[in-house]
């Protein structure tokens, strides 16, 4: 059968993401017995059970640090014009940003569209000051960043990329590609998978997909968020070529991921916006975010920022001596958690 | 006529200088009809202060009355910092009055004075580089404010009122670029000559003052990671002041070996400032108007807070830091409790 259709989850990232890529991997199966292809093409080979096509994104980023494929769309259009199936999904979050990039969008529709003419892209969105707060928790947690979450705000490109008119209006009203989107409450919405087939306009029969697993997003805690931070400035100034995107630090995540929660380090979340910064980042997305629901939902906005919310960080320093001793012996643990990865690396 | 002249201050305002200076210039001061207490160490001189407030006769005005004391006017030069806090009581300044008048000498008091910011800044710095605390800067504020020990307009009342003591206040920033010592003399109405001729004549305000130069946000955070971790430990409670100072000492030096600083500690920020001036300033000019009849004369310092978030110092400093916090921190756990330096 020739693929007609391609479905493509683009994000957002920190939007129903983890529970969506457990469930796509689990009903693979069931899906491509109702004609849906979710290629083996693309996806991460550290998400073992979990399908994220991140390579795809990563594809247009060859300098980045990060795994590196340049046939990676060839593949994927050799092993669509290869199934049974009528439609192929993809999802990678990560290519929301290689979408809202003017440097790469272009690139991104001209492969979309050589695979077929049927192009479906679906967006989650959400809010953004929740959705940033979350964003520097996983990139401090991946130890990408060291910074502070104002200086993350100021000067990082995830706040330019959920202005989601500047960055997607030139898809969602362009005609040649469908861009749809709902917008997405992690701490209430369920299962994104049957949203997503929704959304792209695939029907399946009641029952026939494994309900998704409830796959909670919890973010760092403020005195996680402290240790982490330093471990990856520690990182740094221990091993000076160290990079977050080398293999040992992406094994490390794993580890950092599984020890923050071990280490139980806070009860309550990390929230970096003061109400004050938070009501001028509202203030900013307002505009922007009603244009991006009036077009592609046909609706109000709808999600509220939580503006009122009050900061809750750490600072190193001040935490008691017993927070103290617990994160320098974390970074020490850490610390000797890298060298064996990296030695097995090389011993790889 | 003999007259008793105690050099005395708030905290940190060059009293180890003073003394050092005077002492460096003893000969040539005694020349001058000014005699010191004969030893140099600053118990002595503390205990002539104590003595005078006891109502006993201090050594040096045994010394003096031994000699021929009717040939020229002598004075007796006393310099002690806990002076300044004896001089706060009633009963103390009332005792000096006695004394005075007992033993016929003409009674003056130098007072040193110091802006509260300024002072407050330096007082952190030292606790921190002794590990005697790891409290935020404002915590220690919020301490010393609320301990009233460097309000000046109640301090000192009783001792400005009191007849037949006269002082002579002197601010501190008057020792800018000054030998400490000729201030001191010439405030009491002496000749600075001799202090200037002193070896120590060199040392000004901040080079040789009891406390080393200030530190940088790096070290002072450093610093308060360490106690915490030995808090944490119990090493603080365990481990005698010297072996806790050696390795205050241990970190000081690598923070200048590797530079970790191109700053000093500065922790106020303008909120908190803004509150201790307006805590202090009423008691700054009351004092100010009894003792110079002018305004105060010191202009708060107008400075950055010096904030630091340590993770975003430079990979290679933060690695330092903590490689030091924890090689102190195993070398302190290591050693016997009573034995060397970190």
């Amino acid at each position: 059968m020739l693929v007609t259709r391609l479905v493509v989850h683009i994000g957002a990232q920190r939007a129903a993401s983890p529970g969506l890529h457990k469930s796509l991997f689990d009903n693979s199966d069931a899906l491509l017995e109702h004609g849906v292809l979710v290629p083996l093409s693309g996806r991460h080979e550290m998400s073992s059970r979990a399908v994220r096509h991140q390579l795809l994104a990563w594809s247009f980023d060859p300098d980045g640090d990060h795994p590196y494929q340049a046939t990676v769309w060839d593949e994927l259009a050799d092993e669509a014009a290869e199934s049974p199936a009528s439609t192929v999904l993809l999802s990678s979050e990560l290519l929301a940003g290689v979408a809202g990039d003017p440097r790469t969008a272009d690139a991104f529709r001209r492969r979309l569209l050589a695979i077929v003419d049927d192009v479906t892209i679906v967006f989650f969105a959400r809010d953004q000051l929740a959705l940033l707060n979350s964003l520097y928790c996983q990139r401090v947690r991946s130890l990408e960043v060291t910074c502070d979450f104002d200086t993350y705000i100021a000067g990082s490109p995830d706040a330019t990329l959920y202005d989601l008119a500047a960055s997607f209006e030139s898809w969602y009203t362009a005609g040649d590609i469908r861009f749809v989107a709902m917008p997405w409450d992690p701490r209430s919405d369920g299962d994104a998978l049957p949203a997503l087939l929704a959304l792209g306009g695939i029907e399946m029969a009641p029952g026939t997909l494994l309900p998704g697993e409830a796959v909670k997003d919890v973010d760092l805690g403020p005195v996680a968020i402290e240790a982490n931070r330093l471990l990856g400035s520690y990182l740094r100034g221990r091993f000076p070529d160290f990079r977050p995107g080398e293999p040992a630090a992406r094994r490390l995540r794993r580890k950092v991921g599984t020890s923050t929660e071990s280490w139980e380090w806070d009860v309550e979340e990390f929230w970096g916006w003061s109400p004050q910064q938070a009501a001028r980042a509202a203030a900013r997305y307002a505009g922007p975010n009603e244009h991006f629901a009036r077009h592609v939902w046909h609706d109000d906005w709808g999600l509220q920022p939580p503006v009122t919310r009050e900061r809750r960080t750490a600072e190193l320093v001040e935490l008691d001596p017993t927070s103290v001793n617990r994160v320098h012996r974390y970074l020490v643990e850490m610390e000797g958690a890298f060298e064996r990865l990296r030695r097995r690396e090389s011993a790889a | 006529m003999t007259q008793l002249v105690i050099h005395t201050g708030m905290p940190l305002t060059g009293a180890d200088l003073v003394r050092d200076q005077l002492v460096a210039c003893r000969e040539p001061l005694e020349r001058a009809g000014v005699v010191l207490v004969a030893r140099d160490g600053s118990k002595a001189w503390d205990r002539a202060v104590r003595d005078v407030l006891g109502g006993e006769v201090p050594r040096p005005l045994i010394r003096l009355s031994r000699r021929k004391q009717q040939e020229q006017s002598h004075t007796v030069l006393l310099s002690s910092e806990s002076a300044a806090r004896a001089l706060v009581s009633m009963s103390n300044v009332t005792a000096l009055r006695a004394f005075g008048r007992d033993h016929g000498l003409s009674t003056k008091v130098v007072l040193v004075v110091r802006e509260q910011l300024e002072l407050i800044n330096e007082m952190y710095c030292n606790q921190v580089m002794r590990l005697e605390t790891s409290a935020s800067f404002a915590s220690f504020v919020g301490e010393t404010v609320a301990s009233a020990g460097l309000e000046l307009g109640d301090q000192f009342t009783a001792l400005q009122d009191s007849p037949g003591i006269d002082v002579f206040a002197v601010p501190y920033s008057r020792f800018d670029g000054h030998v400490a010592a000729g201030v001191v003399l010439a405030a009491a109405g002496l000749s600075e000559e001799p202090a200037l001729t002193s070896t120590m004549a060199t040392a000004t305000r901040g080079s040789a003052s009891g406390s080393t130069a200030l530190p940088g946000p790096v070290l002072v955070t450093a610093l308060r990671l360490l106690h915490k971790r030995l808090t944490r430990l119990g090493v603080i409670r365990r481990r005698p002041t010297d072996q806790l100072l050696a390795a205050a000492t241990v970190m000081r030096e690598r923070a200048r070996a590797e530079a970790w600083d191109d700053a000093t500690f500065w922790g106020w920020s303008e909120e908190l400032a803004t509150s201790a001036q307006q805590h202090y300033r009423p008691g700054n000019e009351v004092f100010a108007a009894r003792a110079w009849g002018t305004v105060w004369p010191d202009a708060a310092p107008a400075r950055q807070q010096t904030r630091l978030d340590l993770p975003s110092e430079p990979p290679s400093r933060v690695s330092d830091v903590i490689t030091m916090i924890h090689r102190v921190v195993d070398e302190l756990t290591a050693a016997p409790p009573s034995s060397g330096a970190a």
